[in-house]
């Protein structure tokens, strides 16, 4: 129970860390003003992470891990699913 | 071989003059104004084919195309043999002697299958106008061609008529030079009411209401009393004239600016119409569809058919059980175009009936996770309540409903962390975006579709995926319920709707910003007397280039120029691609901005109003919260409060702006159409503005490509728009093949039931109005009532003070405008606009969902 939630936990952060990454490119064009508190919010989220990482000891830290890892490669999939899925139905429609 | 005056023939003589040729002759027998002329018998016709040996129908090339094209074109290269040349000379010569001027032909095919009760080739065969006495043989051979079309084959293969059995006569009459024609129908076509005389009548020739290119005024008549009992104006912008100018090549001339939204009919011609209309149904013993014109005050018929096609056609209906998609249907109750139609079917998992959108029944009852009824799934699945309140759960459904919201949980957790907390003005990078597709010509206008709305690169910023901004916004609606719930517990002495009025009157609103921006446009014309006078008064396709020749007007329109930079790419219906947007029309625009200037009261106080009543609100919560135990220490309940309407009121806008921006979308797709037509349009390949939209994509491409002609295409398009004229007429039903409405709807109820969608209490009288292009005049106090509102009806909530919606939903424009506002408004009240005149008062319960009619105008 404990490994799912920390399986759970990790992906949460990692969402978090994606979300506050991509605030760089969602608020460019007012990074000036915004850029101080999205890379605060990063390094809270970046230390936090390492501390979790840092002070859990495996089988824990593999499920944390494997949380982080997977829907890392999910958010990257299923960007490409959503292209290749396009494509399919423009090919269909030619 | 035979020619014979129109008057010497009578009903029984089809076989010799055809369906339309003997309805004619019948109604001269019988006193009925009919132009004269002459008939060319169908024996003609069936003399001149003998020449082309017709293969049977079971003998005829599976592949017809080919062969009808070059059977048309022998036809139209063999001359008439010179017997019947010399008739049809001797019977004009005898037509001319009893005129007292020159006159033209209007020459009308009659087959002899068609006009009669059981199939009827309205629209089949060709009509010519203006035809000169020296042109009649030519025209003959046409009409005996337009038998062979594409059309009117696929019609008899469909009907299965025997080709060779139908013969057509040809019907020469002097034409009518109209001032006004129309159509008139004993019966209902759309309903099959047999009470009511349907009259849609415009300013010219009929040619331009038959091929559907304008949307004609519609009078309906009671058949009992014969008395007017509704008139819609329509905004007339074509007409084909009575007489064309040298050198005219179209016959499509726009309408005068003056006499666009007039009445094309007096009352008294309304009712003479009707009862001679009447009197024609009476004597061919069945409901009848008659062409009719007028020419300087005299009424002639034209035409006069059985209808063969009443009520709803059962055909279109797929099987199964379908719920209305109301977060469309919402924004517009019109059919959709077929080439918008075309252009999202891939992309959009619908199923289209009657030109509309529709969800399948199977689909919401899955997702619903309640041990209800059908109907009530029906009501959810059209966002209404629910008559069942106890409502129990499904746990196979439930379980089936939380992996799908897991799985969206999922998919859009990156995504909704990104949009949480991003200034108002993070979408505006989306107008870029959209400017950039829509100029790169190396991207069609399908892929313009693709692009702007699903396929973006990896590091693409949020605010150009506005499509998925709007699928986060909905989670206003869990803030929303729980912000109700903690107001209910904690404050049970307020008003049940205070968490709506506390989360109202947000900043930022794109839509609300519009409204208040045409405001200021009004109070800048007020600055100078003259630019106020000219938008009040000078016709408004004259407004702008008027106002640019004076002085004065110079701030005005730099404000105009600034409004249209930002809202240009807004229309009434919006979702439809061939609505003209502002910025290429800004006429609607200053429409609104005279209807402003002729209201004196200061609408600036409104909103001011609204914001005191909702500061005076927020003051009662704060004291009744204060009233709890340890609220003083931290305040945590008042923080919970303001945070749950912050949030609300985050995603509500977020909801409305990214709605904004997807316009933005369709306008790029737009544009990129505008340019295909422009082109086909120059190369003569297209007739029309507008005929694009009638279209398939394919057959677009195709016209693009040089594989289709508009002889291609040209039956397809009139055919298409009558089709949209006809689903037009009525309302979409909400659901098919489920009843959810048989137990709430009385016709004769003063009472009227709906969906409450901003809370409070008004009564007043109501201002109807179906379309704000021909009529945008309310006065203040007066109460909408509206087939459906979007963004670019917002000016008229600034004006009125309470309004009726007959389709729409909490969280549809009209909802969240209503709020906006603090006026009360109750939607999704079935039938309003009919039930309700102009003029009549009524009592409108926002809070209850309810309309009262107190008292009915005379």
């Amino acid at each position: 129970m404990l490994e799912l939630l920390l399986f759970l936990a990790g992906m949460q952060i990692i969402i978090m860390l994606l979300a506050t990454g991509y605030r760089y490119i969602d608020l460019w064009y007012r990074i000036g003003e915004y850029w101080p508190g999205i890379t605060a919010r990063l390094i809270t989220l970046i230390v936090l992470d390492a501390a979790v990482f840092y002070f859990l000891d495996s089988p824990y830290l593999n499920a944390f891990f494997w949380g982080q890892i997977s829907y890392l490669i999910f958010h990257v999939a299923i960007f490409w699913v959503v292209r290749i899925g396009f494509w399919l139905l423009e090919t269909a429609r030619r | 071989m035979t020619v014979v005056a129109l008057d010497q023939i009578n009903k029984s003589e089809i076989d010799l003059a055809g369906g339309k040729g003997a309805n004619l002759g019948e109604l001269i027998a019988n006193g009925f104004p009919v132009p004269p002329g002459f008939v060319i018998g169908a024996d003609e016709y069936a003399s001149f084919i003998t020449a082309f040996d017709i293969p049977s129908n079971d003998t005829m090339p599976e592949d017809p195309e080919e062969f009808l094209a070059g059977l048309r074109e022998r036809i139209l290269e063999t001359p008439l043999c010179r017997e019947l040349q010399e008739k049809i000379t001797a019977a004009h010569e005898e037509l001319k002697m009893a005129r007292p001027s020159e006159f033209v032909y209007a020459i009308r095919s009659s087959a002899t299958a068609e006009d009669l009760a059981d199939a009827s080739f309205a629209g089949q065969h060709d009509t010519y106008y203006y035809v000169a006495p020296i042109d009649l043989e030519v025209m003959t051979r046409k009409c005996w061609a337009s038998l062979w079309s594409d059309a009117a084959f696929s019609y008899r293969q469909s009907q299965g008529i025997e080709h060779r059995s139908v013969n057509m006569a040809v019907v020469a009459q002097e034409m009518v030079r109209s001032d006004v024609s129309g159509v008139t129908f004993t019966a209902d076509p759309v309903s099959g009411s047999e009470s009511v005389i349907i009259t849609e009548a415009s300013w010219g020739m009929g040619a331009a209401i038959v091929d559907g290119r304008v949307s004609p005024d519609q009078y309906l008549v009671d058949k009992i009393s014969n008395r007017l009992t509704s008139i819609k104006i329509s905004d007339k912008k074509f007409m084909v004239p009575a007489t064309l100018s040298e050198g005219q090549t179209s016959r499509l001339t726009e309408v005068p600016a003056d006499i666009r939204n007039k009445e094309a009919l007096t009352d008294d011609q309304v009712e003479k119409i009707a009862q001679l209309a009447l009197k024609a149904e009476q004597h061919f013993g069945g409901a009848q569809d008659i062409e009719w014109a007028i020419h300087g005050g005299d009424l002639f018929f034209l035409q006069s058919r059985p209808i063969t096609v009443i009520g709803e056609h059962e055909s279109e209906v797929p099987p199964g059980r379908y719920i209305l998609f109301k977060p469309l249907a919402e924004n517009f109750t019109d059919p959709l175009l077929p080439l918008t139609l075309d252009m999202l079917d891939d992309y959009v998992p619908l199923t289209i009936i009657h030109g509309r959108a529709y969800i399948r029944f199977e689909l919401i009852r899955g997702l619903i996770p309640l041990k209800i009824s059908d109907e009530d799934v029906a009501r959810l699945g059209y966002l209404s309540d629910p008559e069942e309140t106890n409502l129990r759960l499904s746990i196979p459904r439930l379980l089936l409903l939380s992996t799908l919201l897991i799985s969206n949980y999922l998919l859009m957790a990156v995504f909704n962390r990104r949009t949480a907390a991003m200034p108002d003005d993070f979408m505006a990078s989306y107008r870029a975006f959209c400017n950039r597709i829509a100029e790169d010509d190396s991207v069609s206008a399908q892929d313009t579709l693709v692009s702007v709305f699903g396929k973006f690169r990896f590091f693409e910023p949020a605010g150009n995926m506005v499509l998925l901004v709007n699928l986060v916004a909905p989670r206003y609606m869990l803030f929303l319920k729980m912000l109700s719930g903690l107001i209910e517990k904690w404050c049970p002495a307020l008003p049940p709707d205070t968490a709506s009025l506390l989360c109202s009157g947000t900043e930022g609103v794109l839509s609300t910003e519009m409204g208040r921006e045409i405001l200021e446009l009004a109070e800048i014309a007020r600055e100078f007397d003259d630019v106020a006078q000219i938008i009040r008064e000078v016709p408004l396709k004259q407004t702008l280039s008027t106002l640019r020749t004076i002085d004065a007007a110079g701030n005005f329109i730099n404000h105009l120029d600034r409004f249209l930079a930002k809202h240009g790419h807004r229309a009434l219906k919006e979702f439809e691609l061939n609505s003209v947007r502002w910025e290429e029309d800004p006429t609607q625009v200053l429409g609104m901005v005279r209807n402003y200037l002729l209201v004196d009261s200061d609408l600036n106080n409104t909103e001011a109003d609204i914001q005191a009543q909702r500061n005076e609100l927020e003051h009662q919560v704060d004291q009744a919260l204060l009233a709890m135990p340890l609220e003083s220490l931290g305040r945590p309940r008042l923080g919970l409060i303001r945070f749950l309407v912050g949030q609300t009121r985050y995603y509500m806008k977020l909801r409305e702006n990214s709605r904004f921006y997807h316009i933005m979308g369709f306008y790029a797709v737009r544009k990129k159409l505008l340019k295909i037509e422009q082109s086909l349009l120059e190369a003569n390949i297209l007739k029309c503005k507008d005929d694009i939209f009638y279209l398939q994509w394919h057959e677009v491409k195709g016209l693009q490509s040089g594989e289709l002609g508009w002889q291609d295409v040209e039956d397809t398009i009139r055919s298409r728009r009558m089709e949209y004229i006809r689903l037009s007429k009525f309302m979409p039903p909400k659901t098919i093949g489920i009843d959810i409405e048989a137990a709430q709807y009385d016709a004769g109820s003063t009472s009227l039931s709906g969906q409450g969608a901003s809370p409070g209490r008004y009564e007043g009288i109501a201002k109807v109005i179906m379309d704000p292009a021909t009529d945008n005049e309310i006065e203040p106090g007066e109460i909408l009532v509206a087939p459906y509102t979007d963004p670019a009806w917002t000016p008229l909530f600034l004006t009125a003070n309470a309004a009726v919606i007959e389709v729409g939903s909490y969280l549809s424009h009209a909802g969240t405008i209503a709020r906006e506002y603090g006026m009360p408004c109750v939607v999704d009240v079935t039938n309003c606009t009919s039930r309700i005149t102009t003029g009549t008062r009524i009592i409108v319960d926002g809070t209850q969902g309810s309309v009262v009619i107190v008292e009915e105008k005379a």
